[in-house]
């Protein structure tokens, strides 16, 4: 919200230059995001709308954050003219919907231009100068924050009603815009005819022009849930209806509604005639216990009852006897002892409270297991050469989740993704313009139907050359495996996949891309790592010597490794340690070449060299016989 | 005798003045000075036979000899270590190993799990899906209010209508629907941390993307305070900016799950200040959704966003890095 320096200073003369209050209130009450000449934009929080959303309020700040004095107080007036005839009947439909409604009747001998400060002051704070009255009553909703409208006394046909707008009810504003209405939307009607959306905008219907010669000000006060949902319904925000919105205090309508007719008599030599108020029921009273144990267990800070009162004073709050403190009426924000702390932190400053170290049972931290589980993936994939991407979240409608958004940022966003693949592989291509080979892994959430969310984890090798890239994920997928703690699993072939499965759960699938000539492995990271065993266990190593043998042969392109491997594990042969692939070949069209390292390993005995032929020679038996193997 | 001691001498000089290599150095060295059969030692060795007097003249003279000759070979080795150059070109540059890499965000959650761990807190998990009851309504950010507009929300499409608010889905927009979800099934004192991906519907630019990632922190005790706020999250900061002078400025700030609210900001030197986290007192209608009795406890929470962290301390001038999977920019960390 923009602000003029120049009118804070005529409320608060001895504020220190832009610069430094700038600095003043970001620190102590709101963030000032850019001064430009006379203008400061500054950040109204949220709960702040129904005192500090003006100049008066924020004056009110700056006098209590600098320690000097605030000098404007806007004049109430006590013998209005009331209840003289010239305006009819105010009705209140719903007095929840609009606690306050207050009108006051005017003539004016013409409606000329506003002075030149006031035109001055609407533009630094952003708003089009118009005429002198739109101009006044513009000038003391920034300068007290009351939203004001006037309507050309003339154009009302018998009273004034605040009501729901009837379903498919229409309305033409001010700027001549036709807008729908339904029953949630709160209007303001005569007899005949819609007066204006209330707490939103005026109709053309009841406009002031050149020929108005009477006008009645409207100052009302309405429930700000009601007008924040009619605002989004109708897509209109104006500066009256984000003030309402946020929520306003009823008090407040008479400061403003005054302040405009000091002002409209002395510019517009206006003349007041009638008014009308309709408050049902006054904003009580708000009376809070101050505890200044409690305030200063919360902050952890010693400050002193003379300190606290200043600051409380200063911020318009009246001590009363026995602690008790009575809140401003335009502090709707305030409700809690807690509320009345950060009044006095803030304003004591809070950079000026030490900072103390707490006092903590020791105890060991506990971390959620997945934290555990992801680091040690994560290493060990970075140690065999793997690097980590992290991808977004969304994936394009055509790639098919099964979460759709119902907002989404655009069409290739659509989805939430329900596998970690989808930009893996986009990450190959792109990383494949610069760099040889890839060799990527992410772990990240996927969200599958139901609104279910699982993390995964995918990995991606792609090789310049293509050759053998399933291999080059699946050894490495082992280590990852088995570094994870996952000794007893199995890959078995499905289609063109190979799935992995450990404990009769299927926990993800290797899977070829010949386009990419690369290869992808994605699983339940979930259920992996609860699969995962505890520590390891020492086993003994044998003190005896292992016998080495290599068998080379060739077989049929068609033939399988993973049935030659249980071929050779269901002959049981004893002492036979471990059976490692070590080399591959396409040798032609149709046959492969293969070498099998073969480890014998006794824990008893040193084993003689005819054992170890006698098992090879089992082995190649059944690779020639069963496999139609040439062994070379 | 005198004359074989100076033929002995200046024929080891010439023969060390042409050796090649240590081998042959080595190989004067046994044949002029070798306890066996080494020429110099023969003549100290015949020595015995000589009148005393003679003996008395010679012998220093062949000590001196011996000295030289070894100085002389100590010196050739020396020199010939210098220039002789190996079979293998070892000035070749080294072979590069393939290495992997891991994400800077994930660099910089372990750094900040490593300090919040240290400092006796505990790292817990949440989920990305989350219900509007637990980002919203418990955080005291009542529906059709403008405050909630200060999170910008991706909503889910749900074919049947929600019940309540614990049935309407969306992403989360921070972390902190976790303070709630760990109150209710633990009792204080306790303190932790939650490190994780949040969502924001905003367009993307430079410090804006969609998705981005967060930690929580959260300390509940009788009497946890501001200051014992300020004095953990000072620590934290200046262990992750090890190395680095900070400033530090605490802004008053609205958030309307704390009371009071901060911001807070830090300043190296010759910066300006960088806002790096929004924080404050654990407000009591939080303690009450929680289930507890906002009378008997006490805390604070946090948040903060941990890509900012990283481009401050990686000097990373787009958001929008981190999730592009250039691995040019990964393979950097």
């Amino acid at each position: 919200m923009k602000f003029s320096y120049y009118l804070l200073k005529k409320m608060v003369p001895g504020i220190p230059d832009k610069k430094k209050l700038a600095d003043v209130l970001s620190v102590k009450s709101f963030e000032v995001e850019e001064v430009k000449a006379d203008a400061m934009e500054i950040k109204i929080m949220p709960n702040r709308w129904s005192d500090a959303a003006s100049h008066w309020g924020m004056a009110r700040e700056a006098a209590a954050a600098t320690g000097r004095k605030l000098s404007f107080a806007p004049k109430i007036i006590v013998n209005q003219p009331q209840n003289k005839g010239f305006l009819e009947q105010i009705k209140i439909e719903d007095p929840k919907l609009c606690p306050r409604y207050m009108a006051y009747y005017l003539e004016l001998p013409k409606i000329g231009q506003s002075p030149v400060w006031m035109r001055k002051t609407l533009q630094t704070c952003g708003l089009r100068p118009v005429n002198a009255v739109v101009d006044i009553l513009n000038y003391v909703m920034i300068e007290t924050g009351q939203p004001l409208h006037a309507f050309d006394a003339s154009k009302i046909k018998g009273g004034i009603r605040v009501r729901r707008a009837k379903t498919n009810e229409t309305i033409e504003t001010i700027d001549n815009q036709k807008i729908k209405l339904d029953k949630s939307i709160l209007v303001i009607a005569d007899r005949e005819k819609l007066l204006a959306i209330a707490g939103i905008k005026g109709g053309e219907s009841s406009k002031v022009d050149s020929k108005t010669k009477t006008i009645v000000i409207e100052s009302a006060n309405f429930d700000p849930v009601s007008i924040y949902r009619a605002s989004k319904t109708i897509k209109l925000a104006t500066d009256a209806s984000q003030r309402f919105g946020h929520g306003l205090s009823p008090e407040l309508c008479k400061i403003g509604i005054d302040r405009a007719i000091v002002l409209l008599k002395e510019i517009c030599k206006a003349t007041f005639l009638d008014s009308k108020d309709v408050y049902p029921k006054r904003q009580p009273k708000k009376i809070l216990k101050f505890d200044e144990e409690k305030l200063q267990s919360v902050l952890g800070a010693d400050i002193d009852s003379k300190t606290v009162s200043i600051i409380l004073k200063s911020l318009g709050f009246r001590l009363l006897p026995k602690n008790m403190i009575e809140v401003p009426a335009l502090r709707l924000d305030i409700n809690i002892i807690e509320d009345l702390i950060e009044e006095v932190g803030r304003m004591y400053d809070l950079n000026k409270i030490p900072g103390k170290n707490p006092a903590v049972l020791l105890a060991p931290p506990e971390m959620d297991e997945y934290f555990l589980a992801a680091e040690k993936a994560k290493n060990s994939l970075m140690e065999m050469g793997f690097s980590e991407v992290r991808n977004s979240s969304f994936i394009p409608a055509k790639a098919d989740g099964d979460v759709e958004m119902e907002n989404p940022l655009s069409d290739d966003k659509r989805f939430l993704r329900n596998s970690l693949v989808y930009h893996l592989r986009e990450n190959v291509k792109t990383n494949h313009r610069f760099s040889g080979n890839v060799r990527i892994f992410e772990i990240g959430k996927v969200f599958l139907k139901g609104f279910k969310e699982e993390y995964h984890l995918a990995m991606a090798v792609s090789l310049k050359s293509g050759d053998y890239v399933f291999r080059e994920l699946r050894g490495p997928a082992e280590n990852l495996l088995r570094s994870l703690g996952l000794t007893d699993y199995a890959f078995v072939p499905e289609g063109s996949k190979l799935r992995l499965e450990s404990d009769h759960e299927v926990l993800g699938y290797l899977f070829p891309d010949p386009k990419n000539k690369a290869a992808f492995l994605e699983i339940d990271f979930d259920k992996t790592r609860h699969l995962m065993e505890g520590e390891r266990e020492y086993l003994e190593i044998s003190p005896y010597p292992s016998i080495i043998r290599d068998i080379s042969f060739t077989v049929p392109a068609s033939v399988r490794m993973n049935l030659i491997l249980e071929a050779i594990a269901d002959l049981r042969i004893e002492n036979l340690d471990d059976v490692d692939l070590i080399d591959y070949l396409n040798i032609a069209d149709d046959r492969i070449s293969l070498t099998l390292r073969l480890v014998f390993q006794s824990m008893k005995k040193t084993l003689s060299d005819e054992e170890a032929n006698r098992s090879t020679a089992k082995i190649a038996d059944i690779l020639a016989s069963d496999f139609k193997a040439e062994i070379r | 005798m005198n004359k074989d001691i100076d033929t002995i001498q200046s024929e080891a000089a010439e023969a060390i003045n042409r050796a090649k290599t240590s081998e042959e150095v080595e190989a004067i060295r046994v044949r002029y000075l070798g306890r066996k059969e080494g020429l110099l030692n023969n003549v100290l060795k015949s020595l015995k036979d000589l009148p005393l007097e003679e003996k008395r003249r010679i012998g220093p003279l062949a000590q001196q000899a011996r000295k030289e000759i070894e100085e002389a070979i100590d010196f050739k080795l020396k020199s010939l270590v210098e220039f002789e150059i190996p079979e293998e070109d070892i000035t070749l540059p080294g072979k590069r190993s393939e290495t992997g890499h891991l994400h800077p965000l994930t660099k910089t959650e372990n750094e900040i799990l490593r300090i919040f761990t240290s400092l006796n807190f505990s790292v817990i998990d949440g989920p990305e899906l989350e219900s509007e009851y637990y980002n919203f309504d418990v955080l005291n950010i009542p529906a059709d209010h403008p405050a909630r507009e200060m999170w910008d929300t991706f909503w889910i499409k749900q074919d049947k209508k929600p019940k309540n608010s614990k049935d309407h889905y969306l992403l989360r927009t921070h972390t902190s629907p976790m303070q709630v979800r760990y109150m209710e099934t633990h009792e204080p004192p306790f303190q932790i941390i939650v490190p994780g991906r949040t969502f924001r519907y905003e367009a993307l630019d430079a410090s804006h993307e969609a998705n981005f990632s967060q930690v929580e922190g959260l300390m509940v005790g009788k009497d946890v305070s501001f200051a014992n706020f300020k004095f953990v999250i000072e620590q934290f900061l200046k262990s992750f900016f090890k190395g680095k002078k900070i400033e530090f400025r605490f802004r008053s700030s609205y958030f309307p799950f704390v009371e009071p609210g901060v911001e807070v900001d830090i300043k190296f030197k010759n910066s300006k200040w960088l806002e790096v986290m929004g924080a404050g007192m654990v407000h009591p209608r939080v303690f009450e959704f929680a289930g507890y009795n906002p009378r008997d406890w006490q805390g604070f929470a946090f948040g903060c966003g941990i890509e900012r962290l990283a481009m401050i301390k990686y000097n990373i001038p787009d958001i929008r890095m981190f999730y592009n999977g250039d691995l040019r920019f990964i393979k950097q960390f």
